[in-house]
């Protein structure tokens, strides 16, 4: 699958899921489907996460750093580490952020 | 004869009251939920116990295609009264959790707390409760779960 591919492929995925359904809920949902694409399509998959860390905005980039937390994805750790030194300096998200995303790169 | 004219006249009058009631009327119900949403301390959020430790490590997190945590002043619903009330979807059972969620701590975190909004008619639920809907990540500090 080429990167485009893998892209139309998650965004489906997401705009299919109900609307009004809870964070909690998609999450979960995005991890099991991810779990099977990062055994066929690592790179892709990768590179489409690292677009969503630098897009800076809910719900993607969480979602991207929680499924590079909870798939182990060693090769974002830079990004994330940039991403949370750009919440710390106040230039994305809210300070109550900083929290989530250092805990998200201990279990990377 | 006379009372034709004197109708006539009279017309515009009561229209005029007619227009001024209704904007009192409608003044009235503005101001009452703009005190509830300013008054409200507590939201709520009905979920699943499923979700619990998730929420409590987590927060809640904005939905992943609406980019919203939905939550609500009323904390007096039943499962099924949520579901209804709130238009939740109704492929994935009753929510059977609530969580109670501090909106002075919100604002301590500098969190901004929307007004309280309308639900309306969605998965063929009628919706009619009130929402406040966030846009970031509420935090697990602010959140207790209620049942």
């Amino acid at each position: 699958m080429t990167k485009d591919e893998m892209k139309q492929w998650l965004e489906g995925e997401i705009a299919n899921f109900p609307e009004r359904a809870s964070g909690e809920e998609g999450y979960r949902f995005m991890l099991r489907q991810t779990a099977r694409a990062l055994d066929a399509d690592r790179q892709a998959l990768v590179e489409v996460l690292r677009d969503w860390l630098l897009l800076r905005a809910e719900p993607r980039t969480m979602l991207a750093v929680e499924i590079a937390a909870s798939h182990h994805v060693d090769e974002l750790r830079n990004d994330i580490e940039e991403l949370l030194e750009d919440v710390k300096e106040g230039e994305a998200f809210k300070p109550h952020y900083v929290r989530p995303i250092m805990e998200a790169l201990s279990r990377i | 004869m006379t009372r034709l004219p004197v109708r006539r006249a009279l017309a515009p009058l009561l229209l005029l009251a007619a227009l001024a009631c209704s904007v009192e009327v409608a003044n009235a119900a503005f101001s009452r939920s703009s005190l509830a949403t300013r008054g409200a301390e507590t939201l709520y959020h009905y979920g699943f116990s499923t979700a619990a430790d998730d929420i409590a490590k987590q927060g809640l997190r904005p939905g992943i295609s609406s980019g919203k945590v939905f939550t609500t002043p009323r904390g007096d619903l039943s499962p099924l009264q949520a579901q209804i009330d709130l238009a939740l979807p109704p492929n994935r059972g009753l929510p059977d959790a609530l969580f109670e969620i501090d909106v002075p701590t919100l604002r301590r975190m500098g969190i901004d707390v929307p007004a309280s909004t309308p639900v309306y008619r969605n998965y063929n639920m009628p919706g009619g409760g009130l929402e406040n809907v966030f846009d970031v990540r509420i935090p697990p500090e602010a959140i207790r779960r209620v049942r």
